[in-house]
């Protein structure tokens, strides 16, 4: 399964055509132009990783990300924005951002931090289905090993 | 890697003894709680806290809305929940909420050290990226911290209080979302040249009913901060002056200057951009000033605010904070603000 990808950024070009480069790499992508959407497309279908801008009119990246991690904790937030703003930066870390990215900058790292943020996320949700596995064997019910249970793909 | 801080919290006194004696003998000090409330309560002195093993069931505050706070309030702590085959479901509930895993009790201590080392590991981790963000920040430069000019709203020397209000209105609403918002707005006069600086308190007092009259008295009280506040109080009504119809303000507005009642800056509040962080927070101490104009080849080219300052100040300290931690011994030498003075 390919890394469920959020982005969000006000600078609607901008946000159009980082999906579209991700897309052609084959992740799974969606697109919106604000906080509030954000949080919105959220409840509405699972993302292992959100490509947050942090210069937005209304709801700024900051309170999104503080509203995201407190809603949905396992889904792993990217900071982006340009280089003035590295004490917003360094705050988003101190609030749970997985990692700080720089804009622009080459897809490349981009696609490399989201592979190593759904590796992460990945890992997490390992430790959910051993637990429940766990406790189907508490139980007397073991499973079989589940059909649904997925390998993380990361496009080459 | 370097040793973890752990914190155990249960309400089984057995329980954390006999880990805490046990995690002693490995050179391990975990800090015990008994409760969820006391688990808070004592993370307020022990910032320092790596991982925490919270029991699932506690009497008072239970586990989950431990985990809740604890993880709101100091988002980077990872925490693994302990429990019984009983509560096995709210433990996975935890994981989903942001916990790091479970333990199952009685626990093998292999399997408990092995699941807190890799907890602590990824907590350091992240707080290494924290750091090293920090430490990039503080190569940066008077020009990167300053708000550029042309963020800025301005107003002409010769506009009304009117005028000042809405531009002064706009630049709260439109610029820079991720910075605190503007608090002040900058007068050119017609060559353009930064002349002036307007607030919100100067333009409130510019509207103050009888302004002229009191001006000379409210300078007195607010420059000797002696006078107590009967007397402001006496001064106030004595001119009432707030009782005028707004009608009367409104139409003040468009009678007065800006010229007449803004802030001219002293050449101290002037700071070249080549100048230290450290002068410049010299400077807004001595003067108890607000802002700073920062000045380059073509004039004013920013303002250094206050607030920016401050923030670096709380960031470089933080930074520190976590350097004393990772062993970093580099950092912690340097006392002063500045990346080589």
């Amino acid at each position: 399964m390919a890394a469920r990808i959020l982005v969000v950024d006000d600078e609607r070009a901008y946000s159009f055509d980082l999906s579209e480069r991700l897309r052609q790499r084959d992740y799974d992508v969606q697109f919106c132009f604000g906080g509030n959407e954000a949080l919105e497309m959220l409840s509405r279908r699972p993302f292992d990783v959100v490509v947050l801008s942090v210069v937005m009119p209304q709801m700024d990246g900051i309170s999104t990300l503080k509203e995201i991690k407190r809603r949905h904790p396992l889904t792993e937030v990217i900071l982006h924005c340009k280089n003035a703003t590295m004490q917003v930066a360094a705050r988003g870390m101190c609030l749970g951002a997985f990692e700080y990215l720089a804009k622009p900058c080459k897809i490349e790292q981009i696609t490399a931090k989201v592979n190593e943020a759904f590796l992460y996320k990945f890992a997490q949700e390992e430790r959910i289905r051993k637990a429940k596995m766990h406790l189907a064997v508490l139980r007397g019910q073991p499973q079989k090993e589940s059909a649904w249970s997925f390998k993380p793909a990361i496009p080459k | 890697m370097t040793t973890s801080a752990i914190m155990l919290v249960d309400d089984e006194v057995s329980f954390v003894e006999a880990i805490s004696k046990r995690m002693g003998k490995r050179g391990m000090e975990p800090v015990s709680a008994f409760s969820g409330e006391e688990c808070l309560e004592l993370l307020k002195s022990n910032e320092h806290i790596d991982v925490i093993i919270l029991d699932v069931k506690m009497p008072g505050m239970g586990g989950i809305e431990t985990l809740k706070i604890v993880k709101q309030k100091y988002p980077l702590i990872e925490v693994i929940m302990l429990t019984g085959h009983a509560t096995m479901e709210t433990a996975i509930e935890g994981i989903k909420m942001g916990a790091y895993d479970y333990l199952m009790k009685p626990c093998e201590m292999d399997e408990l050290l092995h699941k807190v080392n890799s907890a602590a590991k990824k907590k350091q981790t992240h707080e290494k990226k924290v750091h090293d963000w920090a430490r990039f920040m503080e190569s940066g430069s008077l020009k990167e911290l300053m708000v550029p000019i042309d963020e800025y709203a301005t107003v002409s020397e010769n506009a009304n209080v009117f005028e000042a209000i809405s531009a002064l209105e706009e630049a709260q609403n439109s610029f820079n979302p991720e910075r605190y918002r503007h608090r002040a707005i900058l007068v050119l006069d017609e060559e353009k040249r930064v002349v002036g600086k307007l607030n919100q308190h100067d333009i409130i007092q510019a509207l103050e009913p009888q302004y002229k009259k009191s001006k000379e008295r409210s300078e007195r009280v607010l420059g000797h901060f002696g006078f107590g506040q009967t007397f402001i109080e006496s001064v106030s009504s004595h001119y009432s002056m707030w009782d005028n119809p707004l009608q009367d303000i409104y139409k003040k507005t468009f009678e007065q200057n800006v010229k007449s009642f803004m802030h001219v800056p002293t050449e101290a509040e002037y700071i070249e951009d080549s100048a230290s962080m450290n002068d410049a927070i010299h400077r807004l101490i001595i003067g108890k000033h607000q802002s700073l104009l920062v000045t380059g080849g073509s004039g004013v080219v920013g303002v250094l605010r206050l607030t920016d300052v401050f923030e670096l100040l709380h960031l470089r300290l933080k930074a520190l904070h976590l350097a004393a931690k990772i062993g970093e011994k580099s950092d912690g030498e340097k006392t002063s603000l500045e990346e080589g003075g």
